[in-house]
């Protein structure tokens, strides 16, 4: 996977009055998504796989490092799921997104 | 995965609600931080512009998820196995000292640690960090600086 940051977001698309929206996104994407990198290489998330995994990201924050990883399977046309949870529903408008109360017992798969 | 475990107040309440949402056996992964060099600068700034040297550095959870035996310990009542822990230097690079400057000062949580500055000493912060990027940084002149970030990433994976 590639680490040139060739994935930078375009800022003037995302903006907020005093910039803190900008300032989020913009360390998101130089301090940590370069530690969630290195994750998913620890985690064998790093394409190519030969599995379809299910990834819960369950303090997502900005949502970009998920996205990263979600691009690179889009790229390489592989199947991947993944299910972005933070305590702020954000700005992002091109999802899917829900709220719910996380306070769930029991387990998922046992009311499904 | 997870970049936020430093932040619930009840770490064993988040981590058994995590592990109920995973099947048996599968892989589990949190990264924290060891070091965050841009509050160690902005804290020897933000004493520059208060001229009060007792000022705390900012932190926004406990101090103890700087090491990584707090999440093993955490991990271990809470049933995970086969844990790992790695330790990750990757520094942040950024454009110019003032693009460190403008990044840092925009963050929510130095608008947290400096809500009850006065204008004077808020207006002076600007001034103080790029001294203090000077010092740490006399060659960059204009130029990228890389700020040292050190984290933890921990692999585990849910019992039987």
């Amino acid at each position: 996977m590639s680490t040139n940051q060739g994935f930078r977001l375009s800022w003037d698309t995302h903006s907020s009055a005093d910039g803190s929206l900008q300032s989020v996104i913009s360390l998101t994407e130089t301090i940590c998504t370069p530690f969630s990198l290195r994750q998913f290489e620890l985690l064998g998330l790093t394409p190519p796989v030969d599995s379809h995994p299910r990834v819960l990201d369950n303090a997502c924050g900005s949502g970009r490092p998920a996205e990263v990883l979600r691009e690179e399977y889009e790229r390489r046309g592989q199947p991947i799921d993944i299910t972005c949870c933070d305590i702020s529903p954000g700005n992002w408008k091109n999802m899917k997104a829900h709220v719910v109360n996380a306070e769930v017992w029991p387990p998922f798969w046992d009311i499904l | 995965m997870s970049f936020g475990i430093m932040f619930p107040s009840d770490t064993a309440k988040a981590l058994a609600r995590m592990k109920a949402a995973l099947v048996p056996h599968a892989p589990v992964s949190f990264t924290f931080w060891k070091k965050q060099g841009f509050w160690e600068i902005m804290h020897k700034a933000a004493i520059c512009a208060t001229s009060d040297p007792t000022l705390p550095v900012p932190k926004f959870y406990h101090p103890s998820w700087n090491h990584s035996e707090t999440l093993i310990t955490h991990l271990h009542h809470a049933g995970f196995e086969d844990i790992k822990i790695t330790e990750e230097n990757i520094p942040w690079k950024v454009d110019s000292k003032s693009a460190f400057v403008k990044l840092t000062t925009s963050m929510p949580q130095w608008k947290i640690y400096t809500k009850d500055w006065t204008q004077e000493q808020k207006d002076k912060i600007v001034d103080c960090a790029l001294e203090v990027l000077d010092e740490l940084y006399p060659d960059a002149e204009h130029g990228p600086i890389e700020v040292p970030m050190v984290g933890f990433i921990a692999i585990a994976r849910k019992g039987s």
